[in-house]
């Protein structure tokens, strides 16, 4: 096979892509005309399929050359990013929604805008991005140049010239594709569909030259084991220092490499696609690094010591005879290298022109502008734009080109890989840090930037050339002037240590220290605030713009003219689109026309919109041109913030009165209840006492009228008499009784305070009680009267209630042999009186009712009772500042009374209003 | 920052959502701590390249299979935050729109007046 073949086949493949490309961004352009989305061009599986261009000729060719020399140490390369993706709802998640809230258009634009929209961050960025990335480009260039070479018995071209003739090629593709149209999103349908095909492409070359190799050249997976078994030597062994810092580097790199920022960041449509993504995109490396152990070991075993084990996929097929495949092969690599080179150098240049080339040329213009007095003839960017982009793939491919050329392209592709790879890792701690600290700040993150950088630059990249071509061997060897700690591959003194992981130490830790330290120390912009805010709680402000805290334009600041913003906005989106985007937000304001009015909303709409194409800071720096160059301060920002304040603290004194309100409504409710029941109770009290009163004057109305009678006899008057005066005693009795309760309810009773002793006032009640119902023999039980215990009370009344409560007993307890058990105790200043009888006690039911007044639990008239008794000992105890209350469960009737031994007018008033404050 | 209104407590569906969020972020962790155990048996005598193949391969087989199982509930879970105002009363999602990949567009849920 001879380059006769190979060079059509390479461009045919090229053909092949532009139309594939030029179709895809032919049918988005009509699918938005019609007003869809383009669904199958932006499906999970397009997704999932573009982040594949983290595979490129470094996978296809290097990871064989790689586990060629050092085992299985290459696949740490796809485990780190199986962590990230496996972990997305830690970190991608945050950063896919922060790149949609934000418009970001690149790496550099997304930490740019979390401090505070500066461009001197992104300028930094992208510095380094573009140093990092050359060698990666390089990589690129090199591994197709040693493919032809592989191929081509007749050396026609020499690498470097194929080098330059591949990168001439791929630039004009990427400037085709890449740079079309300004989109305020930042998207290319066309390039991401291209690239989505490549990936099938490179998959299946590899895999199709890895089954033949298991079950064509080996005998199944077994044999291909013990082949691996065989295979295995010292230099396989996995270095613990290298397995575990190289997984760490590949993960951080995932997320920070310009290009794979670009496919899962900007490129995205849906974050959605996401969850998708985080399980495919590790089976898609799975898939691409399963059969690199077997393709080495195959290589080792098939081909000379002398071939070069990064070109295995394309040798192995080739010298067994196996054209075709060689041929599938070739182009795998191919699409592999022409993906990332295309993704790459569309990335940077967003990233130039957004953060160097137009920032430059407003400034230049601005200045022009104030010679001419004209602040808002900025002149049409589009176009500059655009050109700025194409004029920097051109340069960044020329930069690959160049460190192709110098660094002679003999290196292993994958340690050229790792050099850039270490470079972006720098972007770490900024970005992290920006994400979820607050306190992060542009001059730590700057610093940080820069010193890592430099870090790298003199101990990895500068290096990597050769010792002798940029750095000199003497510098090399004992460091510059002479000092020993400042030697590149051993800063500080560290010797002996691997010369990337002594890189990637030193630079990622002091880079971090001095991004936290300087973090501390400074007091970041109130721009920056704002937009720290916005990173950080990116999940909390789901509607960040509704949210008055962030907003970056104040009131008076909007005191500008629409038509200003206008004139901007069409040099930037082209007349149509500007004008289109102007009439939605007019009609969205509910006016007529084409100008809204410049309200905050807004400006920081239309900044959005902006940042979508020139990249935030320029956005911000071209509107804060227009609007008078007043930055917010930090007053606006606390102004605005305790306008928030205020409206929260308004809504939580609503919420306080409100709930106010319905305690207040609860307690009228609960008095109108107790009213009511007042009134029922009052009705049954009348009715009661009525009826109470009616029974003895019927009988002396009765009787009356018989004494009037003349026929009666002399005998039977007396007994009417005693009758008629019988019943008017206990009328009176009734009536003394309702009186006394009337008095002790409404607290009037005048008490009459007396000293005795607790143990004669018992005697003298149980005295009292023997006259009711005499035949019955008590036993009596004392207990806790062996001391004396002085009160200091009313005496009588006390007395009353013992009289009452021991008469009860007589009267109701129904044991055969009553016996009546009296315990007291005191404390603290407390006496507590239980009298137990052995009866049955008083039903569950009626515990509640027997201090209610009427309440008899037998209709028996007995004794004579109206059933008042307990209700007057009651008020007496409440008088007395005490209480009385029946105890349950203690084998009979127990009440029990308590009171102070001492009564005092503070004891008795509390008693008797308990539930006034 | 403590969601103010946010509830304390969650229904069952809510809540098994939220552990399957905390399963999410143990994942990586632990796949970590397990990518790392070659290093520990390389000191030991170890199994050889060929085993080691074999072992990180069906890891990493076991991590894919786990992720793409807790992909679907996490992919509801965040519909519904870009679908809905915050703290609003979930709105059932239409089975529809996550079958037939009706998805993949912004599309709000329809109006229940509508």
């Amino acid at each position: 096979m001879t380059l006769n073949i190979l060079i059509p086949a390479a461009v045919g493949y090229v053909v092949f892509l532009f139309v594939i490309a030029s179709m895809a961004e032919r049918r988005a352009e009509r699918l938005r005309r019609d007003g869809r989305s383009p669904r199958l061009l932006r499906s999970p599986l397009v997704y999932t399929l573009s982040l594949s261009v983290y595979c490129t000729a470094w996978t296809f060719y290097g990871a064989v050359g790689y586990a060629a020399r050092s085992g299985l140490e290459f696949i740490t390369i796809y485990l780190g990013p199986t962590l990230v993706f496996i972990g997305w709802w830690w970190l991608l998640r945050k950063l896919v929604r922060i790149g949609k809230a934000q418009r970001v258009t690149s790496i550099a634009d997304l930490i740019s805008a979390r401090y505070g929209k500066s461009n001197a961050i992104g300028v930094i960025v992208t510095l380094l991005a573009v140093a990092a990335t050359t060698p990666y480009i390089a990589l690129q260039l090199q591994s197709i140049a040693l493919s032809f070479g592989a191929f081509a018995d007749d050396e026609v071209l020499a690498p470097r010239q194929l080098a330059m003739w591949v990168a001439a090629g791929l630039a004009v593709f990427t400037i085709l594709f890449g740079t079309r149209n300004l989109d305020s999103n930042e998207q290319h349908h066309g390039v991401v569909t291209a690239i989505a095909v490549e990936a099938v492409v490179k998959l299946v070359a590899l895999l199709a030259v890895g089954i033949w190799v298991v079950w064509g050249l080996g005998d199944g997976l077994g044999d291909v084991m013990v082949r691996i078994a065989e295979a295995d030597r010292l230099a396989w062994n996995v270095q613990p220092a290298r397995w575990m810092g190289l997984t760490f580097l590949a993960g951080v790199a995932v997320i920070t490499l310009p290009r794979m920022f670009q496919v899962m960041v900007v490129e995205t449509t849906d974050e959605r696609h996401l969850s998708t993504a985080s399980w495919a995109f590790p089976l898609y490396l799975m898939a691409m690094s399963l059969f690199v152990l077997p393709i080495a070991v195959a290589g080792m075993q098939y081909l000379p010591a002398d071939a070069n084990p990064d070109l295995y996929v394309l040798t192995l097929p080739h010298a067994l005879g196996q054209n075709g495949l060689a041929m599938l092969a070739f182009l795998g690599g191919f699409s592999a290298a022409t993906s990332m080179v295309i993704i790459a150098a569309i990335a940077l240049a967003t990233m130039v022109s957004n953060h160097i080339v137009v920032p430059i040329w407003l400034a230049q213009r601005r200045q022009a502008a104030e010679a001419s007095g004209d602040a808002s003839n900025v002149g049409d960017m589009r176009g500059l734009v655009l050109n700025a982009r194409r004029l920097s793939i051109g340069l960044i491919l020329g930069l690959g080109y160049l460190y192709f050329a110098v660094s002679g392209g003999s290196r292993a592709l994958a340690s050229i890989g790792l050099i850039a790879f270490v470079g972006m890792a720098q972007l770490l701690p900024a970005l992290v840090g920006g994400l979820y600290w607050r306190g992060a700040s542009r001059y730590g993150a700057g610093a940080g930037l820069v010193v890592g950088a430099l870090i790298w630059l003199y101990t990895l990249f500068l290096p990597s050339f050769g010792a002798g071509v940029l750095l000199s061997a003497e510098l090399m060897e004992h460091g510059p002037f002479g000092i020993t700690w400042l030697r590149p591959h051993a800063l500080f003194g560290v010797v002996g240590v691997d010369p990337l992981l002594h890189t990637m130490f030193f630079s990622i830790s002091l880079n971090t220290l001095i991004f936290t330290i300087i973090s501390l120390l400074s007091f970041p912009s109130p721009v920056e605030r704002v937009q720290s805010a916005q990173f950080i709680f990116a999940f909390d402000l789901a509607r960040a713009e509704d949210i008055p805290g962030t907003r970056r334009w104040s009131q008076d600041m909007a005191e500008t003219d629409a038509e200003d913003l206008l004139a901007m906005s069409q040099r930037i989106f082209g007349s149509d689109e500007a004008q289109q985007l102007f009439e939605a937000e007019t009609r969205k304001q509910g006016k007529a026309g084409i100008l809204p009015d410049p309200t905050p909303e807004f400006l920081d709409f239309l900044e959005r919109e902006l940042a979508g194409s020139v990249g935030a800071a320029t956005a911000h720096a071209m509107m804060s041109q227009i609007i008078g160059g007043r930055l917010m301060s930090v007053d606006d920002l606390m102004a605005v913030a305790s306008e928030t304040a205020q409206i929260m603290e308004h809504s939580a004194q609503l919420e306080a009165k409100s709930e106010e309100l319905a305690r207040t409504a609860r307690q009228l409710r609960e008095a109108n209840e107790m009213l009511q029941k007042l009134s029922v109770q009052k009705d049954s009290f009348l009715s009661q006492i009525s009826h109470e009163l009616r029974t003895p004057m019927t009988s002396i109305r009765a009787f009356s009228e018989i004494l009037m009678d003349d026929e009666i006899l002399p005998e039977d008057t007396t007994r009417y008499a005693r009758i008629i005066q019988d019943e008017s005693i206990r009328l009176t009795r009734l009536l003394d009784d309702l009186l006394d309760l009337s008095v002790l309810e409404n607290g009037q009773v005048n008490l009459d305070i007396q000293s005795g002793d607790l143990g004669a006032l018992i005697e003298r009640a149980l005295m009292s009680s023997n006259s009711v119902r005499p035949e019955r023999s008590f036993s009596i039980q004392r207990h806790g009267l062996d001391a004396p215990i002085a009160l200091s009370t009313d005496i009588g009344r006390l007395t009353q209630v013992f009289i009452n409560i021991l008469s009860n007993a007589r009267k109701y307890c129904d044991a055969p042999e009553p016996v009546m058990r009296i315990s007291v105790r005191q404390r603290r200043g407390r006496v507590t009186v239980d009298f137990i009888d052995n009866g049955s006690g008083i039903p569950k039911k009626s515990q509640a009712l027997i201090f209610e007044k009427f309440a008899r639990l037998t209709d028996t008239h007995q004794a004579g009772g109206a059933g008042l008794g307990l209700a007057i000992c009651r008020e007496i105890m409440n008088n007395l500042g005490g209480d009385i209350s029946y105890v349950p469960g203690q084998g009979g009737a127990a009440f029990r009374v308590v009171f102070p031994a001492r009564l005092t007018p503070i004891a008795r008033a509390e008693s008797l209003n308990p539930s006034d404050p | 920052m403590a969601k103010p209104n946010a509830p304390m407590f969650l229904e069952r569906q809510g809540y098994r959502r939220r552990r399957i969020m905390d399963a999410a972020r143990v994942l990586p962790v632990l796949g970590f701590i397990l990518i790392l155990l070659p290093v520990l048996w390389t000191r030991s005598g170890g199994l050889g390249t060929a085993g080691e193949a074999v072992y990180l391969f069906i890891l990493w087989f076991c991590l894919i299979v786990a992720a793409a199982l807790m992909s679907r509930p996490l992919k509801q879970a965040l519909h519904r935050e870009l679908t809905q105002p915050h703290h609003a009363p979930p709105i059932p999602v239409p089975p529809t729109a996550t079958q037939t990949g009706a998805s993949d567009t912004h599309t709000p849920p329809p109006d229940p007046a509508a």
